[in-house]
């Protein structure tokens, strides 16, 4: 049994853009799609076909005996669309020696060109699985990633200029097992290898040539095994160990301006994670179950250390890490109805990092689950994190811009108390309505900085139902309201102006800003059956955001600072019918038309230019609007 | 009554197929569909069919039928432990099933029923996403954001990051780190490099929002305020770019600094990721 479908569609552009193609193509033209799926009584095969010669292509093919192997070929187009007519001086786009004349000529001589970039996988993956407790799974891919992205480069001036993207990664992965009633194994091998074909991007500005970095070539190694063993109490005991380790070279000989720092012209790049899981679920009796939990990650660091000759002398830190997380969980059923879960985990972080040596947390939560109406459940959960941190800042050795370290701490190691709240309901108040309604707040108060993100929140409002009508009409829609808020302090200076207690000046002051965004999106989609045999499809959906950023500074330091009202405005609509006759049990055709309407408004893009002193851009965030009708006919065959 | 015999009838209680498809006709129409009814495949389904997992029919037929009357069945209102039980009888060998306990799913009621339909003829696989997002309210919004992962274009499915029948790692993650899973598909981030942005090092996450999100490059924030968070130092880095910023300096830090996951430059410069 299968279905084919074969159609054809235009496109009337009001406002054309990458965007619109962003992840499909959706050209004028044929399209369609087939999956067969033939099975027997002992084996199976089937084919899928998506949008054939087109830019999202896919293809897969599968097959298997039942009960003893099954495997499957596939190739997987995406299509990875930034900007289109982007503009550049430079000469070379596409490869990666780019030449830009000094001077630099007028806009109206620049040449325009694409970001994008292609992506293709071909796949493959074999299991075989038979009656006796062994298996054997293997999968391996080629992903090819073609393209230009956009690059930022500083060389006498800023550019905005092509990144050749020309990436190749190999993955393969091997597993066996074992598996009884009360005990299971599994040993997985994995190696991967990435290869970029252009290893250095070169950039001639006039007589003048800098060389800047790619992404380095690099392979990976993991290992893996878990054991799952049953114990008495309906207990599971799961451990599991991991050994990752990457690797990379960098070949410093390819660089022409810049000296190298080492006599073997190479950066060998050596960093190994060590992981280690462990968990008991244990089902104590039908009132009570638990979950003990511990894992560890290590993350040491073999990489070659380098001193820079050119641009400074410069030694690169070699980062490493060790993390333990532990914690307990159990649900208690309260009655038939009520189910209480609380839980407790502890985490700690140890980092050879300066701004963030030390996190721990202690996250407690606790929820409460009701079903006691066969119309609705409902659930309602609280959290509370502690995090504490250290820096291994010595205050008194700080001194220079670095006494900016005694008053500012980054967010994400901050410390921080975090609490959340969830209250969620799921209705069914008939057989054929369904509505599900949640709430949650999440609120981070980072007391302890001073320098930093001081507090953010976020409320987040989702509903959604789906229901049938009269005449066998039916409904699914969906809403959603997002509203975060964020506070954060910050000390603008110049050289030797870090303390935060001198008088400000225009060049040396305190400042803070809130920023806060909302969202909302809603959507529906109708089904209607108008006569025997023929149904009408309607669709629409609409989100937009609104944000907004408020700076504040002392007014020694200046004139007020402006708000920024459109800080990535946007807003998305579609909209869609459809009518779909069924000839037959078999034959059905379609006809449709669809809108889609997007709008990007930020500050950032206001009277943009090109060219503004000695900055030169390529116009990459500006192709973000589109509108566009399309009609299109299908046809499928059912069978 | 010898219920190790062949025979379904012989069993106690078992009623055999033929009865159940005189009412449920449809049932047993998309029953003979699946891949359940394959008699290749060993387990009692071969023997039992209906019955294997809603336990004997004869008291449920003697009291003239009726929903849940003396027979089992995965109605909302069941216990979800109950159900996946039934299906836990054959498939707790299935490869992947062997880390069902410890997952996130069974602890929150999720049973095997809530994802797979097994009245549906020829696939018993659910639809991923919109089965997930039947929950996953949030994700679903994400996913529609201006930025987000290839989810609705079908291009990545929960299911390639996500292990659903359960894992040792948080969020279900089918890696054994979430940065290892970025990996597969952005291998180019993954080093060593020469020059390391600490952070990328230990979490993608704290950049980034992997549903989605309302910033570009599917950022928690917006550029610069993203890098402020962090970043305070001399001249340009704590500079506040209010709308008062001249055109020149409004653009974001990844106008220099683009090397922002890593530089493998021989140069200083590399340090501050600009090369």
């Amino acid at each position: 049994h299968g279905e084919i479908n074969a159609g054809i569609r235009a496109n009337d552009f009001d406002d054309e853009s990458a965007r619109f193609d962003e992840y499909r193509d959706r050209s004028d033209g044929l399209f369609g799609s087939a999956d067969i799926l033939m099975d027997s009584e002992t084996s199976f095969l089937g084919a899928s076909v998506e949008n054939p010669a087109l830019d999202d292509q896919y293809y897969n093919l599968r097959g298997g005996l039942f009960g003893l192997f099954k495997g499957e070929i596939f190739y997987d187009e995406l299509t990875h669309q930034l900007s289109y007519n982007a503009l550049t001086p430079a000469a070379g786009i596409g490869s990666d020696v780019l030449f830009v004349p000094d001077p630099v000529p007028p806009v109206s001589a620049w040449s325009d060109f694409d970001y994008n970039v292609e992506v293709k996988t071909l796949g493959a993956q074999f299991t075989v699985d038979t009656h006796n407790p062994f298996y054997f799974k293997a999968s391996a891919d080629q992903q090819r990633k073609e393209g230009i992205m956009p690059y930022g480069l500083y060389n006498s001036g800023t550019f905005k200029l092509a990144m050749p993207i020309d990436y190749t990664t190999y993955n393969t992965l091997l597993e066996t097992g074992y598996r009884s009633k009360e005990t299971t194994a599994a040993l997985i091998a994995g190696y991967s290898y990435f290869d970029n074909d252009f290893d250095v991007l070169t950039l001639r500005f006039g007589g003048e040539l800098e060389e800047y970095s790619t992404p380095i070539d690099n392979y990976s190694y993991n290992f893996s095994g878990r054991v799952t063993q049953r114990l008495p109490m309906e207990s599971l005991l799961a451990l599991k160990a991991a050994f990752n380790h990457h690797l990379s070279e960098a070949d410093f000989s390819k660089y022409v301006s810049i000296a190298s720092p080492e006599a073997d012209n190479e950066f060998d790049g050596d960093v190994r994670y060590i992981r280690g899981s462990a968990v008991l679920t244990s089902q104590w009796d039908k009132m009570l179950d638990t979950r003990l939990y511990y894992s560890y990650v290590n993350r040491e660091n073999e990489s070659d250390e380098i001193t820079s000759i050119t641009g400074g002398t410069r030694t690169n830190h070699l980062f490493e890490y060790d993390k333990h997380q532990a914690g307990l969980d159990a649900n208690y059923r309260l009655s038939k109805v009520n189910k209480l879960s609380g839980g407790y985990e502890f985490d700690a972080t140890d980092r050879t990092r300066e701004d963030a040596e030390q996190t721990f947390d202690n996250l407690l939560f606790a929820q409460l689950k009701n079903t006691s109406l066969d119309w609705m459940s409902a659930m309602f959960r609280l959290e509370y994190l502690n995090r504490w941190s250290d820096s291994d800042y010595s205050e008194e050795t700080l001194s220079g811009d670095g006494l900016i370290h005694e008053f500012f701490t980054p967010f994400d190691y901050a410390t921080k108390d975090r609490y959340r709240a969830k209250v969620a309901f799921e209705f069914n108040p008939l057989e054929r309505l369904g509505l599900g309604l949640s709430y949650s707040l999440v609120f981070d108060d980072y007391d302890a900085t001073q320098f930093g993100l001081q507090k953010d929140q976020r409320h987040e409002l989702y509903a959604d139902a789906n229901m049938q009508l009269p005449a066998k009409i039916k409904l699914d829609t969906y809403a959603g309201y997002e509203y975060t808020e964020s506070e954060f302090d910050s000390r603008r200076f110049n050289p030797g102006g870090a303390d935060p207690t001198l008088p400000p000046d225009a060049l040396n002051f305190n400042w803070s800003e809130e920023f806060d965004y909302d969202f909302f999106v809603i959507g529906s989609k109708v089904f209607i059956p108008i006569i025997a045999r023929l149904d009408l499809v309607l669709n629409a959906d609409y989100q937009f955001v609104d944000g907004n950023i408020d700076f504040a500074r002392s007014a020694a330091a200046g004139a007020p600072l402006g708000t920024i009202t459109e800080a990535d405005d946007y807003y998305k609509t579609t909209a869609g019918i459809k009518s779909i006759y069924k000839a037959d049990d078999q034959w059905s055709i379609t006809l449709g038309y669809a809108y889609e309407k997007s709008n990007l408004d930020d500050w950032r893009y206001d009277n943009f230019t090109y060219r503004s002193g000695s900055v030169y851009l390529s116009g990459d965030g500006l192709d973000r609007d589109y509108e566009v009708h399309q009609v299109y006919a299908l046809t499928s065959y059912r069978f | 009554a010898d219920v190790s015999a062949s025979a379904p009838d012989v069993k106690m209680g078992f009623i055999g197929a033929k009865t159940c498809k005189e009412c449920h006709e449809k049932q047993y129409e998309s029953y003979t569909r699946s891949v359940h009814y394959k008699k290749s495949i060993k387990g009692p389904q071969a023997q039992d069919a209906c019955e294997t997992c809603h336990g004997p029919g004869a008291m449920h037929v003697e009291k003239g039928g009726g929903r849940g009357v003396d027979i089992f069945t995965f109605d909302k209102n069941v216990d979800p432990l109950e159900k996946s039980a039934k299906c836990l009888t054959c498939h707790d060998t299935t490869p992947g099933m062997d880390l069902w306990d410890p997952g996130v799913h069974k602890r929150n009621d999720v049973s095997c029923d809530s994802c797979h339909d097994l009245h549906v003829g020829g696939r018993q696989k659910p639809r991923d996403p919109e089965v997930c997002f039947d929950c996953h309210r949030d994700v679903k919004i994400d996913a529609n954001k201006r930025s987000h992962h290839p989810i609705l274009e079908g291009k990545i499915r929960c299911s390639s990051c996500h292990s659903p029948h359960g894992s040792l790692n948080k969020h279900m993650v089918e890696a054994d780190d979430p940065r290892e899973l970025c990996f597969k598909c952005h291998a180019d981030k993954r080093g060593p490099v020469v020059w390391e942005h600490a952070p990328v090092e230990e979490d993608c996450q704290s950049c980034h929002a992997v549903h989605g999100s309302s910033h570009a490059r599917l950022l928690l924030e917006r550029i610069p305020q993203l890098c402020q968070n962090c970043h305070d130092w001399s001249r340009h880095p704590g500079t506040p770019y209010d709308s008062t910023a001249s055109f020149t300096s409004r653009f974001e830090c990844l106008r220099c600094h683009s090397a922002i996951h890593g530089s493998n430059s021989p140069h200083a410069g590399g340090l501050r990721f600009v090369r």
